[in-house]
């Protein structure tokens, strides 16, 4: 069970959070890694429904 | 007396308790975890204070993080995914909200009907069950999924595959189609922006595709708590249970306690349930109360625990065994364009395959998709693979080194597909108390056992043709590698430890999901469920048995008539609910 944990801990956000106050204490490096764009309240992504049916 | 105590306020004790509430009787709704009572306050988008088994606050613990997590034994490698908390595992799920396959029931008659689980087959008719499904979907609500860039992909990949289009809800034949999600869609700036001044309710509405569905849905922010994306039942059915008497003209609010562990059934003269014992997390106090009716909630492995630690009867000896579990997969392709993996809904897309489960593809952020890269029980690539076979992919096993730096060097030009298979209901994989660990302050902990080298030929058989179905999508997306995960148990859907029946040889509930050995005891979360239900992710299955079931417990035990065939629901969006809400106060 030692890799999957170690991957996590590497590729999240935990070396870099502080759990007092909730928020990051610098860019988290797994998110360099992974071009990952950081956590967002919401991302301009709808491309709408398939062929056009949103079922209502 | 009460008139029901429900244990446990996950995806089915909550809805029991909601339905029963709205009819008048006097519930009590125990919740071992904590009361996530104001989502935008208590979560937050970050992975390893959300999601760390240890002390992420989606961990299966006490509502106190600065204590460790309760004690479960995996007699295998292994993860259990699951959380206490009022929502349960609704608060993590990623919303979908399929139909059972029609043919895991006694009435189906289809030319493929030999391919399900024949010996375990659900003990009533799917089409009793449509009028459930119906006043569950409405109640959430449901509705067809919208597309991000997965979806996308996904769906040309099934095109180019020539599967079909499956339209409606019931699943009739193989087929891709969107997802019915319990996640309001987009409305307004929600999916259309990142400007975060923009994304606040009323202005934003439904889901914002902010891509983090496994850490709590806590969006639009300033939403009322009913209006949030997600319809995690902490933010349905619980804030309409606490509001029942603004919304039914004979409702009576239901009385939430979190933090109160469920230690004990205790039954009557007559041998029928008729009290329960539980513990307050924070004080240590322990409480008795008596009730008509007793539901346990509290999910596939709590359940049987609490029966077996109550000394409740096991005649056949069949509680907490006959676990399904999907015998999940997963695979990856390494594409040559942007997936959108990272955003957007968790899955908007899928492929029901009858007889043998279903995919669909999965938006994860870069800590829980390189945690999941790095699960398997194929062994190292190059190294080892632990007997295991081909299957056409590139690289099959554990990701570590060269290999996950390679695939996680943009978690979104991974597209990741999970594959959730039609699985058997076997004797051996299950629920018992550990006898190596020491119990806890609830008594004697869990042992689950799953033998996933040892399972049935069918569902091994099953599982490596929806590997096979994965990997042929993700080369003809044209995709640059393919990994093949082969998991060791990962359970994400767990069901059927406290199983309903036909035969009282193999099953611990009645068709009403009552106990067939102790009277006035129902079963209201996965563990009823009688099998797999195909594939499907089970929450709505269980969320609409958990009605069927309020109705046998209302006209059995009080004298009352059912309700879903004669009346309509109320949506837990409606204005109604909303305006209760408010006024009650709940967080929003």
């Amino acid at each position: 069970m030692l890799p999957p944990f170690a991957a996590f801990f590497a590729y999240s956000e935990a070396g870099a959070f502080d759990p007092l106050t909730r928020t990051l204490t610098g860019p988290p490096l797994g998110w360099t890694l992974s071009q990952y764009q950081g956590v967002s309240d919401g991302r301009a992504e709808f491309l709408g429904y398939f062929r056009n049916d949103d079922g209502r | 007396m009460r008139d029901v105590i429900v244990a446990g306020a996950g995806g089915g004790g909550a809805v029991i308790a909601k339905e029963l509430a709205a009819v008048g009787l006097d519930v009590l709704l125990l919740e071992a975890g904590p009361r996530f009572a104001d989502p935008e306050r208590d979560w937050t988008h970050f992975e390893s204070d959300a999601n760390n088994p240890a002390s992420g606050y989606f961990r299966f613990g006490p509502a106190d993080r600065s204590r460790p997590p309760w004690v479960r034994e995996l007699a295998q490698s292994s993860l259990f995914v699951q959380l206490s908390g009022v929502g349960g595992t609704t608060n993590h799920y990623q919303g979908n909200s399929p139909r059972a396959a029609p043919g895991a029931f006694i009435d189906y008659q289809g030319a493929d009907r030999n391919a399900y689980d024949m010996a375990h087959r659900f003990p009533f008719g799917y089409r009793e069950l449509v009028p459930y499904y119906e006043w569950v979907e409405a109640i959430l609500p449901v509705a067809t999924s919208p597309m991000g860039l997965k979806e996308k992909h996904f769906f040309e990949g099934a095109e180019r595959l020539g599967l079909p289009f499956q339209a409606g809800k019931d699943i009739t034949h193989i087929g891709f189609r969107p997802q019915q999600n319990a996640i309001l869609q987009p409305r307004g700036t929600a999916g259309r922006t990142s400007d975060v001044s923009r994304l606040r309710f009323p202005e934003a509405f439904g889901c914002t595709f902010c891509g983090h569905c496994s850490q709590g849905c806590f969006e639009p922010l300033g939403a009322p708590i009913n209006l949030k994306a997600k319809r995690s039942t902490s933010v349905s059915y619980i804030p309409m249970a606490l509001t029942a008497d603004r919304w039914s003209r004979r409702g009576k609010p239901v009385t939430l306690m979190a933090d109160a562990f469920a230690i004990k059934v205790g039954l009557d003269p007559f041998g029928a349930a008729r009290r329960l014992t539980w513990r307050i997390g924070g004080t240590g106090e322990v409480f008795t109360e008596d009730a008509r009716v007793i539901v346990l909630g509290c999910g596939t492995v709590e359940t049987p625990r609490l029966w077996l630690n109550s000394g409740l009867p096991n005649p056949n000896a069949w509680v907490g065994r006959g676990l399904t579990d999907h015998f999940v997969d997963a695979v990856s392709g390494l594409m040559p364009f942007d997936t959108g993996s990272s955003r957007g809904p968790g899955s908007g897309a899928r492929i029901d395959y009858p007889g043998r489960g279903m995919i669909e593809p999965v938006g994860e952020t870069p800590g829980l998709r390189a945690a999941l890269s790095a699960f398997s029980d194929a062994g190292i690539p190059g190294f080892y693979n632990n007997g295991l076979s081909a299957d056409g992919a590139d690289i099959t096993g554990r990701l570590v080194g060269r290999d996950l730096k390679e695939a996680m060097a943009n978690v979104d030009r991974l597209l990741n597909i999970d594959v959730f298979t039609d699985d058997d209901v076997e004797m051996q994989n299950g629920v018992s108390l550990s006898s190596a660990y020491p119990p806890d302050e609830h008594g004697p902990v869990p042992r689950i056992e799953i033998h996933q080298h040892n399972r049935s030929t069918r569902t091994i058989t099953n599982r490596e043709f929806l590997v096979g179905e994965a990997v042929r999508l993700l080369r003809a997306l044209g995709a640059k590698k393919v990994y093949r995960i082969n998991k060791p148990p990962f359970v994400i859907h767990s069901h059927s430890t406290m199983r309903m029946g036909l035969s009282a040889d193999d099953s611990i509930l009645d068709e009403s999901a009552e106990s067939r050995w102790v009277k006035r005891l129902f079963i209201a979360d996965n563990s009823a469920l009688a099998n797999g239900i195909g594939g499907p992710n089970p929450t709505l299955t269980t969320q609409a048995l958990a009605t069927r079931t309020a109705e046998k417990i209302f006209t059995r035990y009080f004298g009352g008539n059912p309700w879903v065939r004669r009346e309509s629901p109320v949506s837990s969006v409606d204005p109604i609910v909303t305006h209760a809400v408010i006024e009650r106060g709940l967080a929003g």
